[in-house]
């Protein structure tokens, strides 16, 4: 991950990682693409975040994830 | 890759759909029936794992929605969650809803027994309590003979039990004849008493008696026109058929290509026979060609559903998901009245692993107490009937993936060469009907190629005129073809792939580029044609092994089935001795089937202790088997530079991905190991 901490995308980072982002699932966030929902989900929460940070910090915790699998695969082989 | 269970995460499929929308034009699916979609997905069990169904026809915008609920424990829980919440089902659905209980349950071993369940809503909106038609898998493809009769029978036992339809269901089952693999059985809920089945890999010349002995009321020849053009344009084609308990007037025909239209140049061909025929729409043609992608949430530019980004943060971290929106499937309905009309199937399911859709392989039972020579001759009969199984209807064998789709002409050549070798009983009429299927490809320079849309080449020739050989044929076609092989010899002596006439067309390697390195000498293709022609290429081939024993292949990644077809064309001699001798080392080093199978054929022309290592090998191949007959992918062709004088090291490795290659060359070394005395 390259997020600066402090950044927005840092602080998305640990919002969507955070354990409250999880009860929130299926009522209150849409089944569709929209950040916004996932912005004013952090708001409510005391987090001001903008829907691009979001976006971003998901994109770089699959990334990071999806690292460290190809990495254990590779081990694991 | 992950080995865990999935997460049981509610996965909304209306997910599916907004990630659908951005790659479905109007014309295709109307904004109104976007809305009465979306609606009732919102409805269905949070499995994000659905189709559509589109009729192609001018002005036919009827949308059905179709679910797939797996077989995994996921699926299961998500599913158990849904019926809990959603109360007293209108009494409509009773039947519906029972099967989906016991499914959640896996009441009676349902669930262990089938391999997924589909359910489809016509036409559906959200204020629609019509209960959905549930299809069932019946048979897989490799099960043959006794499994056959089983599956039918568990099956018929679920249905039953579950009151999913009468006892002529049943009765249904048991009498469609044995031959006929059935692969799905639909129960159209909505829609009283009627019962689909469909039947796969159903031969275009059977068609027509078959629909006879069922009593379909139209023209059978004609649908039979149909099918067997629906056959030749993609090689796989069900054949769907009502009950209710007699069979209806309306039989559909379903066609599905395995990649997406950019890879798989026949779903245009497929498309562009479906607009001349009338049966859709040249802007619904171009639509449907154009929505195939996957989309990778760690990709910029993504969007992702809101609710599955939390889903997916919350599992563990061994899973990354992804989604796919493809096109699956056409399917041509013909009246028994002529008239026709076609519908495609698009896909767009959410997935959790990447890499995980190949399943665990199982193994063949070894057969205890057996003596390597029965072993041997088991593993040959099991290999012969997983390449049968694999026969498109079209009569061709397809392997390999590159941009110009798969290969069939050489594939076909290939097996259907190691299958006459093989020297095992062959059903009627294999070896005419293949004979056929080559012979109406041959170009006419006298060569065939890669596949049907590639120029020819002499590789493929080669193996197409040892099939040829094998079985007997004499035609002039042979003449013609080995006049094309003896104009691929170079005056150096070697043999190029392509001749410096030849027009090279490989999709991104075409053109105005550097194509010399392949019509340069390839040692591999060389070892190939000589099998053949013999002088002059022997005295080329002894002069160009390598010091240790091997000849250095340009198409493949490792040297064994080069050395292979060289030691095989050679007739003894010292080159042969030094070619052993590199083997007995190789067959140390080597666990791949596709190199050990290659390996037995060379040691098996060895001296005593190369012979034994040769069985030996047969015997580990032999025990290697899968279930199915077949074995691990491990055929490893290059496809360098075209600019590549000699082996590109750079060169992307493509798998044979059907694995018919490997199988195939495995049946031919179970060949050579039957000659090998018993030993110990």
């Amino acid at each position: 991950m390259t997020a600066d901490r402090g950044s927005g995308v840092q602080r998305a980072i640990d919002f969507l990682s955070g354990s409250k982002s999880r009860e929130m699932v299926p009522d209150t966030l849409p089944p569709r693409p929209d950040y916004q929902a996932l912005a004013r989900l952090a708001l409510e929460l005391g987090q001001d975040l903008s829907p691009d940070a979001v976006q971003e910090a998901f994109r770089l915790i699959m990334r990071a994830r999806l690292a460290a699998v190809r990495a254990g695969s590779a081990q694991a082989e | 890759m992950s080995a865990a269970p999935e997460p049981d995460s509610d996965l909304s499929p209306v997910g599916s759909l907004a990630l659908l929308w951005p790659a479905i034009s109007d014309g295709l699916v109307s904004p109104e029936a976007r809305s009465r979609l979306e609606a009732a997905a919102a409805r269905l069990a949070p499995i994000a794992r659905i189709a559509l169904e589109l009729r192609l026809g001018e002005g036919e915008d009827e949308v059905d929605l179709h679910q797939l609920i797996g077989r995994n424990s996921a699926d299961a829980a998500v599913l158990e969650r849904h019926l809990s919440k959603s109360g007293s089902p209108p009494a409509s659905g009773d039947i519906a809803r029972r099967f989906l209980g016991a499914w959640a349950e896996d009441a009676g071993g349902v669930r262990t027994d089938l391999n997924g369940v589909f359910l489809e809503w016509d036409g559906p909106d959200s204020g629609s309590d019509d209960p959905p038609a549930i299809f069932l898998p019946v048979e897989g493809r490799h099960d043959r003979g006794p499994d056959s009769a089983a599956c039918r029978r568990r099956v018929a036992g679920h249905i039953e039990r579950l009151g999913l339809a009468g006892r002529h269901v049943v009765e249904l089952l048991s009498a469609l004849p044995a031959h006929l693999s059935i692969s799905y059985i639909g129960f159209m809920l909505g829609r009283g008493d009627s019962v689909r089945v469909n039947l796969r890999a159903v031969h275009p010349d059977e068609l027509a008696v078959a629909l006879s002995g069922l009593g379909w009321p139209g023209d059978t020849g004609r649908a039979a026109g149909h099918f067997a053009r629906l056959a030749s344009l993609t090689g796989r084609v069900a054949v769907a058929l009502d009950f209710t308990p007699t069979l209806q007037p309306t039989i559909g025909f379903e066609a599905a290509l395995p990649d997406f239209p950019a890879r798989e140049p026949r779903w245009r061909e497929l498309f562009d026979r479906l607009c001349a025929d009338g049966l859709c729409t040249e802007e619904k043609r171009e639509a449907l060609l154009r929505l195939g992608a996957r989309l990778y949430p760690e990709e910029k530019g993504q969007d992702w559903p809101a609710s599955w980004i939390v889903a997916a943060i919350a599992a563990p971290p061994a899973f990354v998901p992804w989604y796919e929106r493809r096109l699956s499937h056409v399917k041509v309905s013909i009246g028994a009245d002529g008239e026709a009309g076609a519908k495609a199937y698009v896909s767009a399911q959410h997935h959790w692993s990447r890499g995980s859709a190949a399943a665990e392989p199982r193994p063949a039972k070894a057969g205890s107490g057996l003596s390597d020579a029965a072993r041997i001759e088991a593993a040959a009969c099991r290999a012969a009937g997983f390449l049968l199984a694999e026969r498109d209807q079209d009569d061709f064998w397809r392997d390999f993936r590159l941009a110009n789709g798969a290969s069939d002409e050489w594939v076909t050549a290939f097996v259907g060469y190691s299958l006459v070798a093989s020297s095992l009983p062959l059903p009627d009429g294999l070896v005419p009907q293949t004979i056929r299927a080559l012979l109406g490809r041959q170009r006419p320079e006298g060569g065939w190629g890669y596949n049907r849309i590639s120029p020819a080449d002499s590789d493929s020739t080669a193996w197409a005129l040892k099939f040829l050989r094998a079985a007997g044929y004499q035609g002039p076609e042979v003449e013609r073809a080995e006049a094309f092989l003896r104009s691929h010899i170079l005056p150096g002596g070697g043999v190029s792939t392509y001749a410096a006439c030849t027009r090279i067309s490989f999709a991104d390697a075409t053109g105005a580029g550097d194509d010399s390195g392949w019509r340069g000498s390839h040692l591999c293709v060389a070892a190939n044609v000589a099998g053949l022609i013999g002088e002059p290429l022997a005295g080329f081939l002894q002069a160009s092994q390598e010091p240790e024993g091997a000849w250095t292949a340009y198409w493949w990644r490792d040297d064994v089935f080069a050395t292979a077809l060289a030691v095989d064309a050679l007739a003894g001699g010292e080159a042969r001795s030094r070619a052993t001798v590199w083997a007995m080392r190789r067959a140390a080093l080597t666990s791949a089937a596709f190199d050990r199978a290659w390996l037995v054929r060379i040691l098996a022309l060895g001296d005593a202790a190369e012979r034994a290592r040769a069985r030996t090998l047969a015997v580990a191949l032999a025990s290697g088997q899968w279930w199915d007959g077949g074995w691990d992918s491990s055929a490893e062709m290059l496809f360098p530079d075209p600019a590549a004088a000699s082996r590109d090291p750079a060169a992307a490795v493509v798998p044979d991905d059907r694995r018919l290659f490997t199988a195939a060359s495995v049946l031919l070394a179970f060949a050579s190991a039957r000659g090998i005395g018993a030993g110990k």
